[in-house]
């Protein structure tokens, strides 16, 4: 879901194929039975701590998010908040300066973190190459050279379907809210990241209706 | 904690709908002093989630809970709220009052 929440650029959730029908009684795994609505405004306030260069607050809102997006213990969830921030550090740096090989490495622990907490991904480095990819095609975007929302759209669905094992239509409506928050949040950064802006409400509440899609697109 | 079989003294429930999900989560305090909670309904299906444990209290206010001097309901509620579920009842109420 938000691995790498830090600059809005990681999406990736919770989670994790569960292979097999859930049996009667059974209960889902972790990774299926996060709480949208805290997620989603975690995610939203790590967004604007980062915009806004709030380092410590930052940080604490990090692990947070690690915390109750992916389920894992503490200390694995540290671990996996520094990977997660590592990662974004060395994508954030604009074209030629960004290190998407060094964000794939960082990524591809992540995952492998994940797997080790709860048996999936299958393959963390598929994962992280997805997850990288998305975020490319979200620069992309941003730079306002492709004003077509769809392949933003398509790249994170690749995401989603293959961390959570879920076909890519279900998770159109998580995925376009998704999109649609990061629109908005790049607009609030255009108009000077004000603490006061009508826009975080909105973002916020696009963030919670995506992972609340989310949450009943992959729960089982 | 999670899995404690202390004694339920209070239990809410708490809601979010949108487009595409609406969901229930139960909110209990436990003779312990832990608060818990789970996700109960998923697009008006009734799922079976771990409880998830919120925080734990002590001291004069878990007293009042567990005598029955101060209603925790409400206080579950706020704390509900806090984390944005929105509760019946209870909408502008917040942490802390009872």
């Amino acid at each position: 879901m938000t691995g790498g929440a830090v600059t809005g650029e990681s999406a990736v959730g919770n989670g994790l194929r569960v292979t097999g029908e859930k049996t009667a009684g059974a209960r889902p795994s972790r990774l299926r039975t996060f709480d949208p609505v805290h997620v989603g405004r975690l995610e939203a306030a790590v967004w604007v701590a980062y915009y806004r260069r709030q380092w410590a607050r930052l940080l604490v809102l990090s692990v947070l998010l690690v915390r109750h997006a992916f389920g894992m213990d503490w200390v694995r969830t540290v671990h996996g908040a520094w990977l997660v921030l590592r990662a974004n550090m060395l994508w954030a740096p604009p074209e030629p300066h960004s290190d998407p090989a060094g964000a794939r490495r960082c990524m591809r622990r992540f995952y492998a973190l994940l797997r080790l907490a709860h048996g999936e991904p299958a393959d963390p480095a598929r994962a992280a190459r997805l997850e990288v990819e998305w975020w490319a095609v979200h620069r992309t975007h941003q730079r306002g050279e492709d004003g077509d929302r769809q392949p933003l759209v398509d790249a994170l669905s690749r995401l989603y379907a293959y961390v959570f094992g879920v076909d890519e239509v279900a998770l159109w409506p998580a995925v376009e809210y998704r999109a649609r928050a990061m629109d908005i949040s790049d607009r609030w950064v255009k108009e000077g990241c004000q603490p006061d802006s009508p826009l975080l409400p909105a973002e916020r509440a696009d963030l919670v209706r995506s992972y609340a899609a989310l949450l009943a697109a992959i729960h089982r | 904690m999670a899995g404690s079989s202390s004694r339920v003294i209070a239990r809410i429930f708490s809601t979010y709908t949108s487009e595409y999900a609406s969901l229930t989560w139960e909110w209990i305090l436990r003779a312990d002093g832990q608060v818990c909670y789970r996700l109960t309904e998923l697009r008006d299906r009734r799922e079976r989630n771990p409880w998830r444990p919120v925080t734990q209290i002590s001291g004069a206010y878990l007293h009042a809970f567990i005598t029955g001097t101060a209603s925790a309901e409400p206080w579950l509620a706020g704390l509900a709220i806090q984390r944005g579920h929105q509760v019946d009842g209870y909408r502008d109420r917040a942490v802390g009052q009872q």
